[in-house]
C-alpha cells in the first residue's frame, strides 16, 4: 500500500455516455479501488459521479487518460469545492453535521476550517449552511 | 487595562484573582448569534401617500404612523415557493432585507395607501434603498433569565429547529449563545458602551426581565450582521454585540464574570425534550462533547470568531 495514492474525482458524463461501464474499467483495467461517492444519472443531461480512486500513481494517471479517450470530463475535486471566506460567518453548524473531520474549527482562532482531502460530498454542509458559504462547482 | 474574555480568565489562572483586579479597568464581551425579538423601525425621506400596508421584497412590513415601518428579520416572504413544502428552504425573508439594506441594494418597495384624503386608494411601486430611508432603529430584546440550552436528537431523521440542522441518532449537539452575554445582561448597570453590528447602540432595562439594545441601522457594517436560512425552520438575522464592562478593581464584578465560564448547559433530547445532562459551557468550545460514555459533535449557530472580533475591537486592538 505504501506506493498507492488516493485521488477524488469529479466524472461528468455527456448524456450518450451515461450506459458506459467506467466503473468496471477503472477496476479491472488499470487496478484501482473506487469508493463511489456520490453519483447523479440522468439520460437526457449531463451526469456526474464523485469517485475516490486509490492505486499506484501511474494506473491513476493511466486511468485518467482513458476517462479523457471516453469524453468523460475528469475534475479534481478538490478544485472543485470551496469554503467562501467572504460569506462564512464561522458560526460552525456546519461542523457539527461533517460525517468526517473535513469541517473543523481551529481550536486557537475558532475559525471554521475546511480539509478538502478529507471530504466525502455528502453535501450537508451544502444544505444546511445557513449563510450558503460552502460551494461545489459540479453539483450547481 | 482592558482585556477581552478569554485574556481575563488566562490571566486569572496565572496570576490569580486579586492580582489581576487592581490593574484590570474593563473587560470587553462580544456575542455574535442569532437573536429574536429583533425589529428594525424606519422612517423614509418622503413617500407621497399615507401607507396602510406595504412589502419590502415581497416580506411583509407592518405599518406604524404616516411613514413608519417596522420590519422584523424573521418575516418570511409572502407566497415563497420554496417555504411550501417541508422542509421548506426559507432562502428569503426580513434578515436578508435587512442585509440587503446594509449593501445598499435597490429592493422593491410596494406600498397602497391614499395619497390625500380626496383621492382613491393607490399602489405605489418603487425601486428603493438604504438612502431613501430617513432613520432605521434597530432593537434588539433579550431576556435577562436565557437559560442557555443544547439540543441533541434521538430521532431517526434530521431535525430542524432553531439552533439548526442536527443530526438524527444522537450523532451531533447543537447550541446556540458564546455565552458570555450574560454577563452584559447581568451586569448592565457597569455598561458604558454598547457595539451593535459595527455601530454605537445604548442599552435600556426593560423591567425586571427584559434588556433592550437600540442601534442605529444606517450605519450598521454586514461584517457583524447577516441573515441566516434555516432550512425546516425559517429566517434569523444573526447579529454582533459587544459591551466595555467597567471593572476598576471591582473584584466583585470579575467574580461574576469568571462564574460564567462555569455556567452550565441544559442538554435537552429535541424530540422527547427530556432533559439528557448538564455540562459547562467551556466543553462547547472543543469540537466534541461527552455524556457518560457517549461522544458528540459540537455544532453551533453562534460565531465565536466573530465574538473575539468585537471585543478586540471594543478593547482597542482591532
Amino acid at each position: 500500500m505504501a506506493d498507492k495514492i488516493s485521488k477524488k474525482w469529479v466524472l461528468q458524463f455527456p448524456p450518450n455516455q451515461v450506459d458506459k461501464p467506467i466503473a468496471y474499467h477503472l477496476v479491472k483495467d488499470f487496478n484501482l479501488v473506487i469508493n463511489i461517492l456520490q453519483a447523479s444519472a440522468h439520460e437526457e443531461k449531463e451526469s456526474f459521479m464523485i469517485v475516490e480512486v486509490i492505486g499506484r500513481k501511474k494506473d491513476i494517471d493511466n486511468a485518467f487518460d482513458f476517462l479523457q479517450t471516453q469524453e468523460i470530463e475528469v475534475v479534481d475535486m478538490e478544485k472543485g469545492i470551496s469554503l467562501n471566506v467572504n460569506a462564512c460567518i464561522h458560526c460552525g453548524l456546519c461542523v457539527g453535521l461533517c460525517p468526517t473531520t473535513a469541517l473543523t474549527i481551529d481550536p486557537k482562532t475558532h475559525e471554521v476550517c475546511f480539509e478538502k482531502k478529507d471530504c466525502v460530498v455528502c453535501d450537508l454542509c451544502l444544505k444546511y449552511c445557513p449563510v450558503a458559504a460552502i460551494e461545489m462547482e459540479f453539483l450547481k | 487595562m482592558i482585556l477581552t474574555y478569554e485574556q481575563l480568565l488566562s490571566d486569572v489562572k496565572c496570576n490569580g484573582l486579586k492580582s489581576i483586579s487592581s490593574k484590570v479597568k474593563a473587560v470587553a464581551l462580544g456575542v455574535f448569534e442569532p437573536l429574536d425579538h429583533v425589529r428594525l423601525t424606519m422612517g423614509f425621506k418622503s413617500l407621497g401617500l399615507k401607507p396602510f400596508s406595504a412589502k419590502i421584497q415581497n416580506v411583509p412590513l407592518s405599518v406604524q404612523g404616516e411613514r413608519e415601518f417596522i420590519l422584523t428579520p424573521t418575516t418570511l416572504s409572502l407566497d415563497d415557493a420554496m417555504n411550501t413544502h417541508f422542509p421548506g428552504d426559507f432562502i428569503y425573508g426580513g434578515a436578508f432585507v435587512l442585509e440587503d439594506l446594509m449593501n445598499h441594494k435597490p429592493l422593491d418597495f410596494r406600498v397602497f395607501g391614499y395619497p390625500t384624503d380626496l383621492t382613491d386608494r393607490q399602489e405605489l411601486r418603487k425601486s428603493i434603498s438604504v438612502d431613501d430611508l430617513h432613520y432605521g432603529l434597530l432593537d434588539v430584546e433579550l431576556r435577562k433569565d436565557l437559560h442557555p440550552t443544547a439540543y441533541v436528537n434521538s430521532g431517526d431523521t434530521l431535525k430542524f429547529t432553531e439552533n439548526g440542522a442536527i443530526k438524527n441518532n444522537f450523532q451531533s449537539i447543537n447550541f446556540r449563545t458564546s455565552g458570555l452575554l450574560q454577563s452584559i445582561i447581568d451586569l448592565s448597570n457597569h455598561v458604558e458602551t454598547v457595539f451593535m453590528a459595527g455601530t454605537t447602540g445604548t442599552l435600556s432595562t426593560l423591567g425586571d426581565s427584559l434588556v433592550r439594545f437600540s442601534g442605529d441601522f444606517l450605519r450598521m457594517d454586514t461584517l457583524y450582521a447577516s441573515g441566516l436560512s434555516l432550512k425546516g425552520y425559517g429566517v434569523m438575522l444573526a447579529l454582533g454585540l459587544g459591551a466595555l464592562i467597567r471593572v476598576d478593581g471591582n473584584s466583585h464584578v470579575l467574580e461574576q464574570i469568571i462564574a460564567n465560564e462555569d455556567r452550565l448547559f441544559k442538554v435537552v433530547d429535541g424530540v422527547t425534550q427530556k432533559e439528557l445532562s448538564r455540562i459547562p459551557f467551556k466543553q462547547f468550545r472543543d469540537s466534541t462533547v461527552t455524556i457518560g460514555e457517549d461522544v458528540y459533535k459540537v455544532g453551533s449557530l453562534t460565531s465565536l470568531y466573530l465574538a473575539e472580533r468585537i471585543s478586540r475591537r471594543l478593547s482597542g486592538q482591532e
